[in-house]
């Protein structure tokens, strides 16, 4: 039973929020009441008008599946460069400066190169979402990978382990929680660069639906497709969230025993 | 005179040492670039001689015209974006640390703000406020108003107690609190965030200038690839890094000098 309240508390403390906003929305779009301000039951009504047509289906399936691909593209290449340049200090040294100005810089102005190269199709999307969404994965997991605290070497010493037993029992389980935290940021990051590769291709995905309705002042789907947009980047991110906190209550040392 | 020429000496050979991988990345893409450019890799239609880049981008900062229709106009954005995002975020950041009720609301959902593609609203902006600078400013403000306000709630929870006391000891009012001891006290994470913030202004002023507008150096960058004139693309390519790096250099020297000054204050 207690669980069962804790559960429905969280429940009604991740709904004040939402509720808020769509409240603040629609009591905002009653009182200015012009078609530039659609109300919040207007643009679910048109994104659902809108999933009728197929070739809306179709967008949405495109932005899924190239967010898909590049997620596991980005992740995959930034724990992989990640891990090696954790565990080499050379490497490291080398590639440390490298990655934190890379990911500094604003990686939109470089689309139009990755157009040129790739041309305008899914393939420069992808791409230019992984360079997006990789180096945020590779500082972390280098960054957790190389400040591993000593007491787990000390560890793997006194019992002696082998380095695979040590990867698999010690190091990887104490990497977990920053890693997923990782993964988090990667997909958010992967997902900005995704959308504006398509708002700049301008006709495909989700980002090509919002541009061609903008032509026609279509706001009420606008705002139903920006809403979708909203749901595709949070939902995830919040799962993940979840999922690394629970990682982090069951790996993380108690207190006082380091 | 020696001494001065060995600092110097000293100066440049440890921050060539600390900054060989960037150095080395730089000679690399650079010999990279010039091989692309004058062999078939690449070809004419996608790379241009490093020189011609930079070439590119005098032409752009010499020219009244790139001033006037470029330069300019994405600066001024930029500016008016973080004049708006700035005292927002850290009056929501100030708001989420002052109320408990509202940060557990809110909580949950701070983590997913730099999550949300802030970019796909500029359409909808564009529809309500016209081809205008209105649409610009609001997107570079709400893509620079997460990390103000992240950076104002992180330089607030590590308040030490005895701030608020020390305010309470005095008989300060609350606006005294804030600008006499918050404020000062919490410099340091607010010029990170001043930072962040402007860059990420920049960063969304330029990407909607290339989505739609007819003025920027995002419209440029859109326009001159439409045209394929890759040494103009090139060029305002690289004037928006030197900007984001003019942003990143001067406010990182304001810091350093907050820093040091805390420093001599202990």
């Amino acid at each position: 039973m207690s669980s069962l309240k804790r559960f429905l508390a969280t429940v009604s403390l991740y709904a004040v929020a939402p509720i808020g906003v769509i409240g603040l929305w629609w009591a905002a779009a009653s009182l200015v009441d012009s078609s530039f301000f659609p109300e919040p039951q207007a643009a679910f009504t048109s994104l659902i008008r809108a999933f009728g047509f197929e070739t809306f289906r179709e967008s949405v399936a495109v932005t899924l599946r190239t967010l898909s691909i590049a997620f596991a593209l980005s992740a995959s290449i930034g724990l992989l460069v990640g891990l090696l340049a954790g565990t080499s200090r050379k490497l490291q040294t080398l590639l440390s400066p490298i990655l934190h100005m890379l990911n500094a810089v604003p990686k939109i102005v470089f689309f139009p190169i990755f157009l040129l190269i790739l041309g305008l199709n899914e393939t420069s999307r992808v791409v230019f979402a992984v360079f997006s969404g990789t180096f945020i994965v590779m500082i972390v997991v280098m960054s957790a990978t190389s400040n591993l605290a000593p007491r787990y070497y000390k560890l793997i010493d006194v019992y002696r382990l082998n380095r695979l037993t040590a990867w698999r029992m010690v190091i990887f389980p104490a990497l977990l929680p920053h890693m997923l935290s990782a993964l988090r940021l990667c997909l958010a990051f992967t997902f900005i660069g995704l959308i504006i590769a398509e708002l700049l291709s301008g006709t495909y995905g989700l980002g090509g639906e919002i541009l061609g309705r903008m032509r026609l002042v279509k706001l009420g789907e606008i705002t139903g497709i920006v809403g979708l947009i909203v749901m595709i980047a949070v939902v995830p991110v919040m799962l993940l969230r979840g999922i690394e906190e629970k990682v982090r209550k069951k790996y993380a040392p108690s207190p006082g025993r380091t | 005179m020696l001494v001065a020429r060995s600092r110097l000496l000293t100066w440049l050979t440890q921050n060539v040492m600390r900054h060989m991988g960037v150095i080395a990345m730089f000679l690399v893409l650079i010999a990279l670039i010039e091989v692309g450019a004058r062999t078939e890799v690449f070809g004419a239609h996608v790379l241009v001689p490093s020189a011609d880049m930079v070439r590119g981008m005098i032409d752009i900062m010499g020219a009244g015209d790139g001033w006037e229709k470029s330069i300019l106009p994405t600066v001024s954005a930029t500016l008016a974006a973080s004049a708006l995002a700035i005292p927002f975020g850290v009056m929501i950041g100030a708001l989420l640390w002052w109320s408990s009720g509202v940060r557990k609301v809110c909580e949950p959902y701070l983590v997913v703000l730099p999550a949300i593609p802030v970019f796909a609203l500029y359409p909808m902006f564009i529809i309500v406020f016209g081809q205008s600078n209105t649409a610009l400013i609001l997107t570079g403000a709400l893509l620079g108003v997460v990390p103000m306000l992240t950076q104002t709630l992180t330089g607030l929870d590590s308040l030490p107690p005895y701030i608020e006391r020390l305010g309470r000891v005095y008989g300060l009012t609350w606006l005294q609190r804030a600008r006499m001891l918050f404020l000062p006290a919490i410099s340091g994470a607010l010029t990170t965030g001043l930072r962040v913030c402007t860059a990420y202004a920049a960063v969304g002023v330029v990407a909607s200038e290339m989505v739609l507008s007819s003025r920027g150096l995002g419209h440029f960058i859109g326009v001159s690839y439409d045209r394929f004139d890759l040494k103009g693309m090139y060029g305002a390519i690289l004037v928006v890094l030197l900007g984001i790096a003019i942003i990143y250099g001067v406010i990182g020297l304001i810091e350093r000098q907050l820093e040091y000054r805390e420093g001599v204050g202990r």
